[in-house]
């Protein structure tokens, strides 16, 4: 039903669009002024009033994905404990790892005695587009073991509803390894049931 | 369950299928209580309370990403009365190809019904409901696009139904109907 509504506010801009268009036309034949000109204008002008972070947003979504998003690993579970002997075995794990909130973090799990994973958001302004950081952290070091930097453009909370056009990505590097990673990293030692 | 509760059961089950679970490596506990508070990677907009109540009853048993018709399911079970909740997601803006002008308006305004997804929905079933390495019997939309597929189209459908220019068949049977 929301994507008929849409259609139906489209289909209204749509029309209103080429009613404005059409009436700076006769304007412009009226007033002897150049037909093309005034009618690209006019056009370009309607285009803007929904559409003006459309470009934009796209740009910069493409350039983040070049330049800012990726996935790192620092350190393998593997070399860590070859780093630690003997340290991973008296780690304890749960199966679903306690969350925590703290400042200039959005959200993190305590994944056992020495390792939590962050997320951290930050958003361009103006534009809809965020980049979602998250990485696996030695609390004891503050040593980061692997770290992921994803992009997506597009608003949020049923705003992007009115702005589907906005909506790109999500741009998500290393699904499968930082996964793999983050388990390993995780289970470490002795489950606590 | 009151209705109310049942409600809101529904409406968290409805939320929860926009969630990506295709980009998960599996859907443990863990990964599924991120996914679901994770908006950029996964589409989620769940509150670490909500999230955590929801992964504490319910567990996501398969997940169909989006087809080409942006038809996309998820089949949730309930942890404590092992009862089954398939959800299908509705329109989704980031899919506007797909949702908005394939389906709602191609096939919703022109056609009545979306027929893509109507497909697309009774394949999933099937795979569902079929064993690890089993086959299953799928369907599949053509679109007939010569004269002599849509006389027959004509002539062969059903009394007191439509006949579009569509041919629904299941493959491997070879026994298709007209719709």
């Amino acid at each position: 039903m929301i994507g008929l509504m849409m259609l139906l506010a489209l289909g209204l801009y749509l029309a209103i669009s080429t009613g404005v268009v059409a009436l700076t036309v006769r304007w412009a034949k009226r007033n002897s002024r150049s037909v093309w000109r005034w009618g690209i204008a006019a056009g370009f002008l309607m285009y803007l009033l929904a559409f003006w972070d459309h470009i934009p947003t796209l740009i910069l979504y493409k350039h983040y994905c070049a330049t800012k998003a990726g996935f790192w690993v620092y350190k393998t579970p593997e070399q860590w404990k070859a780093e630690n002997p003997g340290v991973a075995e008296t780690l304890t794990w749960e199966r679903i790892p306690q969350q925590f909130t703290s400042p200039g973090i959005d959200r993190g799990y305590k994944l056992n005695e020495r390792f939590v994973w962050i997320h951290q958001v930050s958003a361009v302004p103006i534009l809809p587009i965020r980049l979602g950081s998250e990485a696996v952290v030695d609390t004891k070091t503050n040593e980061t073991v692997i770290k992921r930097v994803s992009v997506r453009a597009g608003c949020s909370g049923g705003k992007e509803y009115f702005s589907f056009w906005l909506s790109q990505g999500p741009y998500t590097p290393g699904v499968r390894e930082f996964a793999q990673y983050l388990d390993g990293f995780h289970q470490f030692g002795r489950e606590v049931k | 369950m009151s209705d109310v509760g049942e409600f809101f059961d529904i409406a968290t089950l409805a939320e929860a299928s926009y969630v990506l679970f295709d980009k998960l490596t599996d859907f443990t506990d863990k990964k599924v209580l991120d996914a679901l508070q994770n908006n950029i990677d996964f589409n989620g907009n769940f509150s670490a309370t909500q999230a955590a109540n929801f992964v504490a009853e319910w567990e996501v048993v398969s997940h169909q990403p989006n087809t080409d018709s942006g038809f996309s399911a998820t089949l949730f079970k309930n942890k404590i009365t092992g009862e089954y909740v398939y959800a299908a997601r509705g329109t989704e803006p980031g899919n506007p190809m797909a949702d908005i002008f394939y389906t709602d308006l191609g096939d919703i305004v022109v056609d009545g019904l979306a027929i893509g997804q109507i497909v697309d929905m009774y394949n999933d079933w099937q795979r569902i409901n079929t064993s690890e390495g089993q086959s299953y019997q799928a369907a599949r939309l053509d679109l007939l696009e010569d004269a002599t597929g849509l006389l027959f189209a004509e002539r062969s459908v059903v009394p007191g139904s439509v006949a579009g220019p569509y041919e629904l068949s299941l493959e491997g049977k070879g026994d298709g109907f007209i719709c």
